[in-house]
């Protein structure tokens, strides 16, 4: 009779459990029952099967396409070469008209900017639809990389982030734009710096404060290939 | 449609960290864990949000699989349900337990005879729930496909809380009598 009606009771208990019944805190009580009691974790097993059949009349839905992407770049982040270049596909058409943006900045000429001793490097960093322009020129005496943002403002409550692609590599993140600035100088390291005259810069949308993995997590908003002026 | 044995090879396979395999077991069961997270959300953003938890959770937590003793769309299954139902409790703030970590929780390695019982149960539910009265059978429903709890249950059936707990209960074990047979 005891023994029925404790198994009575670890039946129902572990239904309950399954069924998130229980209250917080006699939840709690059970995972340590639980954890402890494998006549109790086989009892709640066989529910979770049972109860899980309760599904088979609910029709299978395929998720958006783009959530897998999303999903995976939330685990792995944006750290596959070919993934970080696929999102780059519009590179080639920026890459194409080089001259001709190389031409403009030089024209629209951060002249105070400008010094005299030692090479300097620039970059016009667009989006596509000119939405987002960004100037930028490195310094690498001092290694300081100066950018002006002439189009385009942040979305609100997001960040803009920088990034070095050097050759193959991963993307590199020089930093956050500051919030709320126009103008940003940033100090490269050494090594990255000295990828910079072959490299190319990226800006993405990231959450605020910048991308919590490392690498670009959202939308890459403009690029533009460094050349030395 | 992937079998169960090619499921248990893929979740083997993620929790040595093989992203391959990660894709295939995305391939074979999002669509099923996404209908779940869409009939528990009814709203498709919600139900988004829910299965990328769903699946950042079935990577991190792979390697617990082997040793959980439940069938691997059962644990799949179970993830889903919970982190669904969670996330719409959170959305009433109601005050049930939280079931995050119940699929971590079953670490009990029944091998295969009772992994037999277990596939012998599947599908008899339904006929079990048949042999309850109706309004019992839909509590049962509501709790595990809803997340109800008792204080919403005994809310609608306008019945006190005691009375629901109480037919609930010996309703569960009428069902487990009829499953066990």
């Amino acid at each position: 009779m005891t023994d029925d009606s404790n198994t009575e009771d670890e039946i129902v208990l572990s239904a309950e459990y399954a069924l998130g019944l229980l209250t917080p805190g006699e939840a709690v009580a059970f995972e340590d029952v639980l954890s402890v009691d494998p006549e109790m974790r086989e009892q709640y097993a066989s529910w979770a099967e049972s109860l899980a059949t309760l599904t088979d009349e609910i029709a299978p839905v395929d998720p958006p396409k783009a959530l897998e992407a999303r999903i995976t770049d939330a685990l792995f982040g944006v750290s596959e070469k070919r993934s970080f270049l696929s999102r780059l596909g519009f590179l080639s058409p920026v890459l194409g008209g080089l001259a001709a943006a190389v031409i403009v900045l030089v024209v629209l000429g951060q002249t105070n900017f400008m010094r005299d001793d030692g090479p300097t490097y620039v970059a016009e960093i667009v989006a596509e639809d000119s939405s987002l322009i960004v100037q930028a020129q490195f310094n690498p005496e001092d290694r300081s990389l100066r950018m002006t943002r002439t189009a385009g403002v942040p979305i609100e409550g997001r960040s803009q982030e920088l990034w070095l692609i050097a050759g193959d590599a991963a993307p590199v993140s020089l930093g956050v734009w500051p919030q709320g600035q126009v103008e940003a100088v940033l100090e490269v390291s050494a090594e990255y710096a000295s990828l910079m005259a072959d490299g190319v810069l990226a800006i993405s949308d990231e959450p605020q404060g910048g991308s919590p993995t490392g690498a670009p997590t959202g939308d890459i908003l403009a690029v533009g290939p460094v050349t030395l002026l | 449609m992937s079998d169960l044995k090619d499921i248990e090879g893929y979740i083997a396979r993620c929790a040595l960290g093989d992203r391959d395999a990660f894709s295939l077991l995305y391939s074979a069961t999002s669509a099923k864990l996404f209908g779940i997270c869409l009939r528990v959300l009814g709203n498709r953003a919600e139900a988004e949000d829910a299965l990328q938890d769903v699946f950042v959770k079935i990577w991190r937590n792979a390697e617990r699989y082997q040793v959980n003793g439940l069938s691997p769309m059962t644990w799949l299954i179970t993830i889903a349900r919970n982190l669904s139902i969670d996330r719409l409790r959170a959305r009433k703030t109601a005050q049930g337990a939280g079931l995050e970590e119940a699929d971590d929780l079953a670490s009990a390695s029944p091998g295969p005879e009772a992994l037999a019982i277990a596939a012998s149960e599947r599908g008899q539910i339904v006929d079990c729930m048949a042999e309850l009265e109706a309004d019992k059978s839909d509590a049962v429903r509501r709790a595990y496909l809803m997340g109800e709890t008792y204080q919403e249950l005994a809310d609608r059936y306008s019945v006190p809380l005691n009375t629901v707990r109480t037919w609930l209960r010996r309703s569960l074990i009428k069902l487990k009598e009829c499953l066990s047979r």
